[in-house]
């Protein structure tokens, strides 16, 4: 089954084209690491179908500034593993091959799976939660991966993209996008790579508000349905 | 009018330190794309009004332009042919701090071609390295 992900791979329980994933760029060694989550039924219900990517991770045992230089010398990341009903302990991810990873994301809130060497659960479900990196040469520093549950509800900032040209724009309006990403509530299986937004209909003076956003199924926000996210102004003077 | 703090406590403060790279302003934050630092140097305010202008200008007021960076540091000078000593300077000009890694300027409503060469004037204003950033996932 996992031969064919090497063009297109698609969540089995998505809808909308927001939820499509392209893996066309992805090396082998990568599209054959993609594994199927678990899709047994829970107490709560069947989870979705939806698979994600593993990342080889080994247990970290020394911490500290000097001991993270030196693996961040060898092309590893030290990271942090934690989550609501477990305990926090520090991991160590090939750099290289999350760098791979993430450039295929929209989003640094991804799902993957983690295959940790050395811990007590050697597969863990876990969330990029952050990701520090060297402002000048873009280097990873520390990741952060937030253990979930499948049936767990997660926050996430999401991306807003906005879709298709504005009619205020094409009669000289700026297009002021306010809102790059958007806090979602959702399940894991749930979880959109972006939002769109299509502006097409925006005339000079208006403005898309959270509340017009079309939320795919299972996803709300916290965030006010009042706040702006993109606004065609006048041009100026 | 180039930028400068309205009420500042102090007139005078002391030249402090730029060792180091920026640990925050790093990021393209507001726009699309950015004009991001690669060395040290102090920037007056003229500098960075030459910048807006230079920007501007190419952009043909399209698009927005944000000014990452602001001049909160007075720099003084002794006045001409004046001996040592009587005390410090008076302020002369403006400047703003800027470590590798700080964003300096961030444009959005234009296409990228318009916005690097936009970019690219700017950083001729400047006396330090720069490089054309775009917005990165977040």
């Amino acid at each position: 089954m996992l031969g064919d992900f090497s063009f297109q791979w698609s969540r089995e329980n998505g809808a909308g084209s927001g939820e499509v994933f392209f893996f066309r760029d992805l090396p082998t060694h990568l599209t054959n690491s993609i594994i199927q989550a678990d899709t047994s039924s829970t107490s709560t219900g069947t989870i979705g179908m939806a698979t994600y990517l593993s990342i080889k991770a080994q247990k970290r045992e020394s911490s500290g500034t000097s001991t993270a230089k030196k693996l961040r010398r060898q092309g590893i990341v030290p990271a942090v593993v934690y989550g609501s009903k477990q305990d926090n302990y520090g991991i160590q991810v090939d750099a290289r091959e999350f760098g791979e990873v993430l450039r295929h994301q929209t989003s640094i809130n991804f799902l993957l799976n983690l295959e940790i060497e050395g811990a007590r659960e050697a597969k863990k479900l876990a969330m990029v939660q952050a990701v520090q990196r060297d402002p000048l040469s873009g280097a990873f520093v520390h990741i952060d991966f937030h253990a979930v549950k499948a049936d767990e509800v997660i926050h996430a900032h999401i991306p807003v993209e906005l879709i298709g040209d504005s009619a205020g724009v094409k009669l000289g309006g700026v297009m002021d996008h306010l809102i790059h990403s958007l806090e979602i509530h959702c399940l894991p299986s749930d979880l959109p790579e972006r939002i769109e937004a299509d502006v097409t209909s925006l005339e000079i003076g208006n403005s898309l508000h959270i509340r017009d956003l079309i939320l795919p199924k299972g996803v709300t926000t916290p965030m006010d349905g009042g706040v702006v996210v993109a606004l065609v102004a006048e041009p100026r003077a | 009018m180039p930028l400068m703090p309205s009420r500042m406590k102090f007139r005078k403060s002391h030249r402090g330190s730029r060792a180091g790279n920026a640990q925050r302003g790093t990021r393209v934050s507001f726009g699309e794309f950015g004009l991001q630092s690669l060395g040290r140097a102090w920037i007056t305010n003229n500098q960075i009004e030459a910048c807006r202008i230079a920007i501007n200008r190419y952009l043909k007021r399209r698009g927005k332009v944000w000014i990452r960076i602001f001049p909160h540091k007075s720099v003084t000078a002794r006045p001409p042919e004046t001996r040592m000593g009587k005390g410090k300077g008076a302020p002369e000009f403006w400047v703003a701090v800027v470590l590798p890694g700080t964003m300096l300027f961030e444009v959005a409503g234009v296409s990228e071609s318009a916005a690097k060469e936009a970019m690219r004037l700017a950083s001729n204003k400047l006396g330090i390295r720069c490089r054309f950033v775009t917005r990165g996932i977040e």
